[in-house]
């Protein structure tokens, strides 16, 4: 695979914390310009995965490869290109806004200033106040202005928008648009849905330290399941719903008036021209067929137990 | 209630950290000096010349006559107890209010149901409680040593223990007042600190006043107003004034109430001053290695001020010390044994004196300069050590806050990182040493050249202090490796400096082995005149120089962690 058009290659990553394994075999591809959901519960693994990512933490095992280098041996050379903005965000209190963007523009030694200014003025910071006198979302916007700004190949965000009022949402979101426009590329970790959903055109979900699934989004869509809704009066519903049964899908009923009740059922792709035949039969003329929606792929795979 | 419950569970480490070693001070003192100076008699000469000293009077007050143990102990020991009980009350009386509120762990006990005035109260009762430990504590020893001495008195030991419950409760309602005005604990704390200082000089100047008819005497009276003049005025030991405590306890009361309408009157979080921490200014940052010095400026500069100004204390006080050295044989002794020739110098030297060397020679003014410079030089190089190795320190510290991650994900190396830190610590701590000692050589003198010859003093200053370099390389240099390897266990390099001190300073009166006294790193440095313990000092600043380099070489080796 190149590593041009591919900045981050992770296979087989393993890392432990003493007996406990934080990441078990995790394997993340994220290509050039493209905006790269990072997902999963808490506690999944994302931060460590970000970490090694960083080269803030050493591998156990497996190989890890950011722009084409081990961040494991070459973290400085790696993170010169890579902007990143911590899921808490920690800034030197006693410094302003501005003194910040000084320092880590010169411990990285490149700028852009009128880019910094420019997202200043968008995300309508005040950079004349001291760290510690900033809300948390003024913190953020604090990194949001360094992330963008600093002239950088790839873009890792945790949790950017945490703290953020919705106007500063929006400015966020099209930021991310406009680095990937730039040939950016951005790994993106947030349990915004709706923020993944517009952003992302790949997506990861990692789950007890192991990735439960990968690939572009239009894809994982495709491969779930879709939701049928069938109204119809009780009886015509309980014939149907035996019918179906019979094929092995389990559907689930609701009470709405006293004459007419709803049929809910989760489909397979493959099957659902089956269904709809069913239905045609059983005489149904309310139906609607619906894609899963992305709150319904991910929220499968964020049922779990607590690690 | 339960704020209060809240509040001791807290700050519990803290509030025993604190009163444990400042009562165990008070424990060892009066036994320590009736071991030394038995009688009266002995002390005489002792008692007349620190009366006479002005750097033992700018320090401690005024020694009365006729230095009974008591009011030894009120002069000297007490003075540190007192200093160091107000700093307690000013660091909790800021961390338990402004502190809680800029963490935003009060904002959570106000939001549990709890009336509003209830964490304030939680605060003072949990500052007031931590003075009386100390007050009463101190009382107790005193009321228990009575039993061995008959120069203690009841009167005395209420007196001190009032005194010292009064004033640093006092300090800390200041602190919390200054904790209303200013909107942030920092602010807050710079205030209080700055308002001690004052206090200190306040007390100095009438102090001055009481022992020099010559200035103006109203002066006298600004020990009513600075906690650290009570002592003198309550006097206890000498005239017990036990009726002016009703006086510092109306003032304490005063400082409540003005604490407690000032919080009333605010919104939570807000200051009763505006806050003004806006600026423009930025900062100019060339990679990692300005970086280190940008950050560390501020501990850099605050430490050489006070270890200079230590230096230039006990400097000024050469030719009194000197005196105090060749008229009492017990204090000579005490020196001797708490001072950091343990090394080949220091055997040979009793080897002479086993020998039957004349007396004169231990009273011979070039030698008692060198065993002054010897125990001056061993305290400066702890403090300098201690600064040392929190310049670095502070690299591990910023790890767990999370800073470093930002410094570290900006195309920084972590090697660098370190070694700029490491290296802003070396070059800073040797700098002062070296200024420490020209310092207190240039003082010694203006006021021993005539006695010693030219040159005599500042020569011994700085054999005898800069000498340390080697101890303070080594301190760092294991920090450096703690830091790199084991991250977690940074904090035994205390252990290290801690035990090198106590050997160093009570080793000899509890008569360790050699051995036992050679573990200490700073018994190494060379002592003019006698043979330079070179493979020691060798030795110190190779393990200085390869834990830094060694540091550096495995510091990328282990994960950044935070928290």
């Amino acid at each position: 695979m190149n590593q041009r058009s591919t900045p981050i290659q992770v296979t087989g990553l393993v890392k432990t914390f003493g007996s406990f394994r934080a990441l078990d075999g995790v394997d993340l591809m994220v290509e050039k310009g493209t905006v790269h959901g990072f997902l999963g519960p808490n506690g999944a693994g994302k931060s460590t995965a970000v970490r090694v990512l960083l080269g803030l933490y050493r591998a156990t095992s497996g190989q890890v490869s950011v722009l084409g280098l081990d961040p494991g041996k070459h973290p400085a050379e790696v993170t010169r290109n890579i902007s990143y903005i911590p899921g808490d965000t920690t800034l030197w209190p006693n410094l302003t806004g501005k003194q910040v963007l000084d320092v880590l523009a010169g411990l990285r030694g490149a700028r852009n200033k009128v880019h910094e200014q420019e997202l200043m003025e968008r995300l309508s910071l005040d950079p004349t106040k001291k760290v510690r006198s900033y809300s948390t979302g003024n913190r953020k916007k604090v990194m949001l202005v360094a992330a963008f700004s600093a002239p950088t190949d790839l873009l890792i965000l945790d949790e950017p928008t945490s703290g953020l009022d919705p106007l500063m949402e929006q400015i966020f979101q099209d930021c991310v648009e406009e680095a990937a426009q730039a040939g950016r590329t951005v790994l993106l970790s947030s349990h915004i849905l709706s923020e993944v959903e517009r952003l992302c055109t790949d997506v990861t979900i990692i789950k007890d330290g192991r990735v439960v699934e990968s690939g572009s989004l239009a894809h994982l869509q495709h491969l779930a399941a879709v939701q049928v809704t069938i109204h119809d009066d009780a009886q015509t519903l309980t014939t149907l719903a035996r019918t179906l049964r019979g094929r092995g899908i389990e559907s689930s009923s609701e009470q709405h008036h006293q004459a007419s009740t709803g049929l809910h059922l989760q489909v397979h792709r493959d099957q659902l021209p089956q269904v709809l035949a069913d239905v045609a039969v059983a005489g149904c003329t309310d139906v609607t067929v619906a894609s899963a929606s992305l709150e319904d792929l991910f929220l499968r795979h964020y049922q779990t137990d607590a690690r | 209630m339960p704020a209060t419950v809240l509040m001791f569970r807290r700050h519990r480490v803290g509030l025993i950290a604190w009163s444990l070693p400042l009562l165990l001070m008070v424990a060892i003192t009066v036994p320590s000096y009736q071991s030394t100076y038995p009688g009266l008699a002995q002390r005489a000469p002792l008692v007349a010349q620190m009366q006479s000293t002005d750097g033992m009077r700018l320090l401690y007050g005024i020694l009365h006559d006729p230095g009974t143990l008591g009011q030894l102990f009120t002069w000297e020991v007490g003075s540190y107890v007192i200093i160091l009980a107000c700093v307690m009350a000013l660091l909790l009386g800021v961390s338990t209010t402004r502190g809680e509120e800029e963490t935003g762990g009060l904002e959570l006990v106000r939001a549990s149901g709890v009336q509003p005035m209830a964490p304030l109260a939680a605060a003072m009762v949990l500052v007031f409680t931590s003075c009386v430990l100390v007050g009463a504590g101190s009382a107790g020893i005193l009321l228990m040593q009575m039993g061995s001495t008959d120069e203690l008195t009841v009167e005395g030991a209420v007196g001190f223990g009032a005194v010292t419950t009064a004033a640093s409760f006092a300090v800390g309602l200041t602190a919390m007042l200054c904790a209303q005005l200013r909107g942030e604990a920092r602010g807050a704390k710079s205030w209080a600190f700055a308002f001690l200082g004052g206090a200190f000089l306040m007390r100095v100047l009438a102090d001055q006043a009481i022992y020099d008819d010559s200035w103006p005497q109203w002066l006298t009276t600004l020990n009513w107003f600075t906690p650290f003049g009570w002592k003198e005025v309550a006097s206890p030991y000498t005239d017990d004034n036990l009726w002016t405590l009703a006086v510092f306890a109306l003032v304490c009361g005063v400082l409540l109430a003005v604490v407690t309408v000032l919080y009333r009157a605010r919104e939570y979080s807000a200051s009763t001053l505006p806050d003004r921490s806006v600026s423009t200014r930025g900062l100019t940052v060339r990679g990692v290695e300005t970086w280190g010095w940008v950050s560390g400026r501020s501990h850099v500069l605050g430490w050489w001020v006070a270890v200079l100004l230590v230096s230039a204390l006990f400097g000024s006080m050469t030719a009194g010390l000197v005196q105090t050295l060749r008229d009492s044989e017990p204090t000579r002794e005490l020196l001797e044994r708490m001072s950091a020739a343990q090394g080949p110098g220091a055997v040979e030297s009793s080897q002479v004196a086993a020998a039957g060397s004349p007396a004169a020679a231990a009273l011979d003014p070039t030698h008692l300069l060198a065993q002054f410079y010897e125990f001056l030089g061993l305290y400066v190089a702890i403090l300098v050590a201690v600064f040392g190795i929190t310049a670095l320190t502070r690299w591990r510290s910023e790890e767990k806050a999370g800073h470093l991650d930002l410094e570290l994900t900006a195309g920084t190396r972590r090697w660098r990182s370190l070694t700029a830190r490491s290296t802003v610590a070396v070059f800073s701590s040797v700098a002062l040493l070296a200024a420490s000692a020209a310092l207190m050589g240039w003082l010694g003198e203006l006021q021993m050249a005539d006695d010693v010859g030219a040159g005599e003093a500042f020569r011994q200053s700085m054999t005898s202090t800069f000498g340390q370099v080697p101890a303070v390389l080594a301190g760092i240099g294991l920090a450096a490796l703690l830091i790199a390897v084991v991250p977690r266990a940074t904090g035994a390099i205390w252990a290290v400096v801690a035990g090198s001190g106590f050997i160093q300073a009570f080793g000899g009166l509890v008569d360790l082995p050699q051995w036992a006294l050679d573990l200490s790193l700073y018994a190494w440095a060379p002592v003019r005149g006698e043979d330079w313990p070179w493979a020691q000092m060798i030795l110190l600043s190779v393990i200085g120089v390869a834990g830094i380099v060694a540091a550096a070489a495995l510091v990328g080796r282990r994960d950044i962690t935070t928290g």
